[in-house]
């Protein structure tokens, strides 16, 4: 079918123009301009951010290794604010993040979840506009059981692993049914093969 | 073990066993020997792996071991035969529940 060109389409195409010249116009006070900045002084690289709160002040910190003192570098640190919203960036050589336009007195949460490490979450207010909240985190790298040999089964003292098995009768059960009641004698068997 | 079932019970314990019987296969070995204790079936060996008592000889069963686990869920007591055939004779397990 050959395309008609109508009314309606003319006055589309005329508020696309319009559309297009106020953007133009708005352009040079775009945040992007900001983004392009911050990025060519050098500061972290900022991988996703569409916040809704916005302002001058700052969250800087040091990644650290809390066992060998050594910063950690290009890691994923997020942090979340009131509204649940996240910014993420990754840590420089030196292992120092920067979050900046955030609002002052906004209480936000450092997050850091690395493999090999526990879990981080901190909580951080920049309270006076333009001030730079500054922190370390510290990474606590997560322990090792010793390991046995294969086949000789766990240490003493160390966290019996949780499990959900069935029964005969299809019944599921798992060692946290008995948690903080009874002590279970578990008991691995070759079976009836 | 069915034998001293009530004493382990006595001691605020309870009995589980992981097996990689089938459920079926536990099912019926509970009826045919009258078994009051809970058995598990493990056919893909996941809980046995976590445990590291997978044999080494034979991957799709479990070497045999016993673990007492306290109410936090942290192993008191173990005992692995060494020999790899024998089990423990069911009066041990008691006793070490009672010193525990």
């Amino acid at each position: 079918m050959m395309y008609q060109p109508n009314y309606q389409t003319f006055v589309l195409i005329l508020l696309c123009s319009m559309l297009i010249i106020a953007y133009g116009c708005g352009e040079s006070e775009s945040p992007i301009t900001t983004d392009k900045d911050t990025i060519d002084r050098g500061t972290t690289d900022v991988i996703d951010e569409q916040p809704s709160l916005v302002g001058t002040a700052r969250v800087r910190g040091l990644l650290v290794d809390q066992a060998t003192k050594q910063t950690l570098r290009n890691t994923r640190v997020k942090l979340v604010d009131s509204k649940g919203e996240t910014r993420a960036v990754l840590t420089t050589r030196a292992g120092v993040f920067e979050f900046e336009g955030l609002p002052a007195g906004e209480k936000f949460t450092v997050i850091v979840e690395l493999d090999g490490y526990e879990k981080h979450e901190s909580i951080v207010t920049p309270v006076e506009t333009d001030e730079t909240a500054t922190i370390t985190v510290n990474l606590v790298p997560v322990v090792k059981e010793d390991q046995l040999p294969p086949g000789d089964g766990l240490s003493l003292g160390a966290k019996a692993p949780d499990f959900e098995l069935k029964d005969g009768d299809g019944k599921a059960h798992s060692l946290a049914d008995y948690a903080g009641e009874q002590r279970v004698v578990l008991l691995f068997d070759r079976g009836a093969w | 073990m069915q034998k001293s079932y009530q004493a382990i019970k006595a001691e605020n314990a309870e009995l589980v066993v992981i097996t990689t019987d089938a459920q079926a296969v536990v099912k019926d070995t509970a009826n045919n020997n009258g078994l009051e204790f809970v058995t598990l079936s493990d056919r893909n060996t996941q809980v046995i792996g976590a445990y590291n008592a997978t044999d080494p000889f034979n991957p799709r069963i479990a070497r045999p071991q016993y673990y007492i686990v306290d109410e936090a869920g942290v192993i008191k007591w173990k005992f692995l035969d060494n020999r790899k055939l024998d089990r423990l004779p069911a009066p041990k397990v008691v006793e070490a529940l009672k010193k525990l």
